[in-house]
């Protein structure tokens, strides 16, 4: 990663803002509404499906939950949960929707699950596969232009969309936050995500949403794709070429996934004065990004100008 | 308005078969030339001036043919459809809407047999009352409906949805014997009454029923009250097309499954809605 840049400091609530900016990347995207008798049996399988899906490095996609959706946003009328699934490719996203969404939602009492995206020419199966489950027992509807499937289960019937679709989407958003100790750090993130959560169409999908091993391109070990940032690791401060004030404890990272630059623009807007309003008297220090120097991606998140 | 109106001429008392004719081809042809289309008739070839008066709207306004039939001699109306729109007042003969693929038709009146027989896309609205046959297969043929949807404000005849293999009915009133029989798929909802052997020989599909005098055939299979997330979707499904409909399956006290006809793999189903 290369070292952020230090000039035209900007200072938001007395924390330092660099002029830096986050590089993300295309990913391929899709969204499920996933429904549930009770709010709570949304959330267990809508949280089962999201679950080991922090970075494609290793989990083969990216997920989230993006909101908490009533009754009357949801295509059956009971409760539910929107969530949001990136990969890098429609194949790959292809795979871990019929993984997750078979393994965590349809397993789930009372669930449903629903195509949350407008049809694009990229179909995802959801039902196409998962109704051969139904052993030859599962039927077919068309409603609304689209494709359901029922499938007997042993609390009644499964009900899901036959296919979702791929969008365009952006994956690899960040900002991170520097502090003098840990709690002041992960302060600073908890009120960044709380407000981050309110913005459409992006998740933050590492645990909490908050990342507290930020990762460079490489390693020394030739087998591993990825390791640890060391210009921003505390710890390291003085032996390696690092990017850390003496009194830096502590760096936490939020990663955002979108569907668009516009999304998480804004979410990188709204996380970061979040961040900030803690300010540079309870431990905030800088606010920085993590990127490649331009090589890895071609969406660049400036702060200055997403904070304009 | 409509662009045209086709008004059947009062002295007018022959069949004549309209299959083929669509409101593009009616709305294009200039004047001189629409008073000169050939139609079939009981009595041969006749010009379509010689059996309507013709009055031209503003094509502007719409694109909307409006045909006023009596007597139930206007037979394949809308047949074959593909796209535009009829606006039908009267009453009409057999085959309306046989085999549309698409477009929008609505009758304010009655039709006779085999309506939206073979049917594969498009909308039927039935304002009044449609014979026997709907959306089942013609005489000598094995498919019924295959796509689209019908809705009928009124009771229907016997035989509906016979060998009906996709797409929707739905009838706000009364419909005769063997509803849906020999179905291989697709959904009928009728709010009223349902004559006897209802289901009968039915492979796959759907039949939404009211539980008031119904009478559930032998060969189906009571699998309780259901809570079923198909019922939500399909009351807000219907809801676009019938609200009626719609309310008697949002205000139901329950729904009660029956699989059947067991003498024919069993994977068909009523879905007998209850309400107080």
């Amino acid at each position: 990663m290369s070292q952020p840049a230090r000039k035209s400091r900007k200072k938001l609530n007395g924390v330092v803002i660099d002029a830096t900016f986050a590089e993300a990347f295309p990913m391929k995207a899709t969204r499920l509404i996933i429904t549930a008798q009770t709010e709570e049996w949304a959330f267990n399988a809508a949280n089962a499906m999201t679950g080991f899906a922090t970075s494609v490095i290793a989990c083969g996609c990216e997920a989230g939950i993006e909101r908490k959706l009533s009754p009357r946003e949801t295509p059956d009328g009971r409760p539910g949960y929107a969530v949001l699934l990136f990969a890098m490719g429609d194949k790959g996203l292809a795979k871990q929707l019929q993984n997750r969404i078979g393994q965590c939602v349809l397993t789930s009492p009372t669930s449903a699950c629903y195509a949350g995206v407008d049809q694009t020419d990229k179909p995802l199966p959801v039902g196409k596969q998962l109704r051969y489950f139904g052993d030859g027992y599962q039927t077919s509807k068309v409603m609304f232009g689209r494709r359901f499937w029922r499938i007997p289960v042993m609390d009644g019937e499964f009900v899901c969309d036959e296919v979702t679709w791929a969008v365009p989407a952006i994956g690899g958003g960040n900002f991170l936050v520097l502090a003098t100790d840990q709690a002041a750090a992960l302060e600073a993130c908890e009120r960044a995500i709380k407000a981050m959560r309110r913005v459409r169409d992006v998740i933050m999908p590492f645990p909490g949403g908050v990342v507290r091993s930020g990762s460079k391109v490489g390693s020394k070990y030739a087998a591993l794709p990825a390791s640890t940032n060391h210009r921003f690791c505390p710890t390291l401060k003085g032996v390696v070429d690092n990017d850390l004030e003496t009194d830096t404890g502590s760096v936490m990272e939020i990663v955002i996934d979108g569907l668009s630059a516009e999304a998480i623009s804004e979410a990188m807007a709204v996380g970061i004065e979040a961040a900030c309003k803690l300010g540079a008297k309870r431990g905030i220090q800088r606010i920085s990004a993590g990127n490649y120097g331009g090589n890895l991606g071609p969406h660049h998140f400036h702060l200055h100008e997403v904070l304009a | 308005m409509t662009a045209l109106t086709l008004r059947l001429r009062p002295e007018v008392d022959e069949a004549i078969d309209l299959s083929g004719l669509t409101p593009n081809q009616l709305l294009e042809a200039k004047p001189e030339a629409l008073a000169r289309f050939k139609l079939n008739s009981r009595a041969g070839r006749i010009r379509l001036a010689d059996a309507f008066e013709c009055a031209q709207g503003d094509p502007a306004d719409t694109a909307e043919v409006c045909i006023e039939g009596h007597s139930g001699l206007l037979n394949g109306v809308a047949a074959g459809l593909e796209h535009g729109a009829f606006s039908l007042r009267g009453h009409f003969g057999d085959t309306l809407g046989r085999g549309m693929r698409g477009g929008h038709v609505e009758l304010r009146g009655r039709c006779g047999d085999f309506a939206a027989t073979g049917m594969r896309g498009g909308h039927l609205l039935i304002r009044g009352e449609a014979g026997d046959h709907l959306g089942g297969a013609l005489p000598e043929t094995s498919a019924g409906m295959a796509g689209g949807t019908v809705v009928i404000n009124g009771s229907a005849g016997n035989q509906l949805g016979n060998r009906m293999r996709r797409g929707l009915i739905v009838v706000n009133g009364d419909v005769g014997e063997y509803l849906g029989a020999r179905m291989l798929a697709g959904t009928i909802m009728v709010t009223g009454q349902v004559g006897s052997h209802a289901g009968y020989n039915l492979r796959r599909g759907s039949l939404w029923l009211h539980a008031e005098g119904l009478e559930i055939p032998q060969n189906f299979a009571d699998c309780g009250i259901t809570e079923s997330v198909y019922g939500a979707l399909f009351a807000a499904h219907v809801k676009r097309l019938s609200r009626k409909a719609a309310a008697l399956l949002s205000h139901a006290d329950t729904i009660r499954l029956y699989r059947g006809d067991l003498c024919n793999g069993g994977l068909g189903e009523l879905l007998v809605f209850a309400t107080s």
